[in-house]
């Protein structure tokens, strides 16, 4: 009688351990939902299109080491949040100041400034000072305490990793080293932009050379962008914007 | 047959699920606890006195190298980061920079004095090739870096007062 019972619980047991995932099935077949599926490719560069025009900019913060700084002196941007340091170490992005041409005493932080941006698209250009390292594993935990910043600041902000372009010539770090560490930086900033969701650049497709390096017009010093590299990199800027309603798609069952 | 065959092989089932999670955790969790904890207390109390005894003596270098102004205190878990130690051979560091300047000052106590020299002396090729882009003026800082160590403790001193920072390093280093 006793073991009779005792099977009986155990039925009942596995019973109650199994039952929920068929109910559940059952009350949302009954049930219309809908919900919103992203279809955008986050493992895939973003993609060209349509220009944005000028207003956009207004939407948008700019932060990254010299070579944003360009973007700053001669991107003609009015409306925009540009902010850079020059020979930024990621890993002192909270120590080091930004560069400010109007005020050379300002004790602002890059780190400070992205803390503080609600700007719905914020585009980030970092890597080449640290180019001569070894490997970027330290480097990419800074990035991505950033970009954990970034999110829980603003759930819904674009963010845009911009890969490093091949530059002509980096001092110390001759080829084949020097393509050998580029694919290593992006292959660690392309990491970062799948695992956390967010759009990637990658201005090699465009701004580069039959030599795979950047058009020797766009730079000054095989680094730094010249005024007409500027507007070159701005235009890929913007006419490579993601559109939300393109790849968002609302799915109903 | 066929129902009690069913029910033996779930009650089986459910006593082979339940019985592992106790043995484990009774058998071979427990005992080995207590040895391990004793351990892990020795080995934070001896890298705090190495952390606390690098802080001190880097803080007292920048003060005599009347460096305040010039550097900040990096936090200690991003130095790894900075001069791609080797696993194992650094017990503690303290390290300070300055923002777009050659000037640092690091204290290090480590395991094995070579290997920390070695991946200063890369941390500084690397420093001077950047800095010879953006602010050549001090690359001569670099070059006259002091670099030296006694007893497991290494310390790095770039700055301007080279002669200073020298009997600085010697006497942090009782020599």
């Amino acid at each position: 009688m006793v073991k009779k019972v005792l099977k009986k619980l155990l039925l009942i047991s596995l019973l109650i351990n199994v039952t929920p995932i068929v109910a559940e099935e059952e009350v949302d077949a009954g049930e219309y939902s809908c919900r919103l599926i992203d279809f955008y490719d986050y493992y895939s560069p973003v993609p060209w299109g349509d220009y944005v025009d000028d207003s956009y900019y207004e939407t948008a913060f700019f932060a990254g080491d010299s070579r944003m700084g360009s973007l700053y002196l001669f991107g003609d941007i009015e409306n925009g949040d540009i902010h850079y340091v020059t020979s930024l170490n990621l890993l002192y992005i909270d120590m080091m100041k930004v560069d400010d041409i109007e005020d050379e005493d300002s004790e602002v932080t890059l780190y400070q400034l992205l803390n503080e941006t609600r700007k719905e698209n914020i585009y980030l250009l970092f890597g080449i000072n640290e180019i001569r390292n070894k490997d970027f594993v330290a480097f990419s935990e800074m990035y991505q305490e950033i970009l954990t910043m970034l999110r829980n600041n603003n759930p819904n902000v674009n963010i845009y990793i911009i890969l490093a372009y091949h530059p002509d010539y980096i001092s110390n770090l001759p080829e084949p080293d020097l393509s050998e560490h580029l694919v290593n930086l992006n292959t660690t900033l392309m990491d970062l932009a799948i695992r956390n969701h967010v759009y990637y650049l990658n201005l090699d497709n465009g701004m580069n050379d039959a030599e795979g390096t950047i058009i020797d017009d766009y730079v000054a010093d095989g680094l730094h962008f010249t005024y007409e590299g500027t507007q070159a990199f701005k235009d890929y800027i913007a006419t490579h914007v993601v559109r939300r309603e393109v790849y968002d798609k609302e799915i109903c069952e | 047959m066929i129902k009690k065959f069913v029910s033996s092989l779930l009650i089986a089932m459910l006593l082979m699920g339940c019985g592992s999670t106790t043995t484990e955790s009774a058998s071979t969790s427990a005992p080995e606890q207590k040895p391990e904890e004793t351990k892990e207390t020795t080995q934070s109390q001896d890298t705090s006195k190495d952390g606390a005894e690098v802080k001190k003596l880097s803080k007292q270098l920048v003060s005599d190298l009347n460096l305040e102004d010039k550097v900040a205190e990096v936090k200690e878990r991003i130095i790894p980061g900075i001069f791609f130690f080797e696993e194992g051979t650094v017990n503690a560091s303290s390290f300070y920079v300055a923002d777009k300047k050659a000037d640092c000052v690091g204290v290090f106590r480590v395991n094995d004095e070579d290997s920390c020299k070695e991946c200063i002396k890369t941390y500084l090729e690397t420093l001077k090739a950047q800095l010879q882009t953006y602010a050549p003026d001090e690359i001569f800082k670099v070059d006259n870096a002091i670099v030296d160590s006694k007893d497991g403790l290494v310390i790095l001193v770039v700055c301007d007062d080279i002669e200073n920072a020298k009997s600085a390093v010697n006497q942090a280093l009782n020599k």
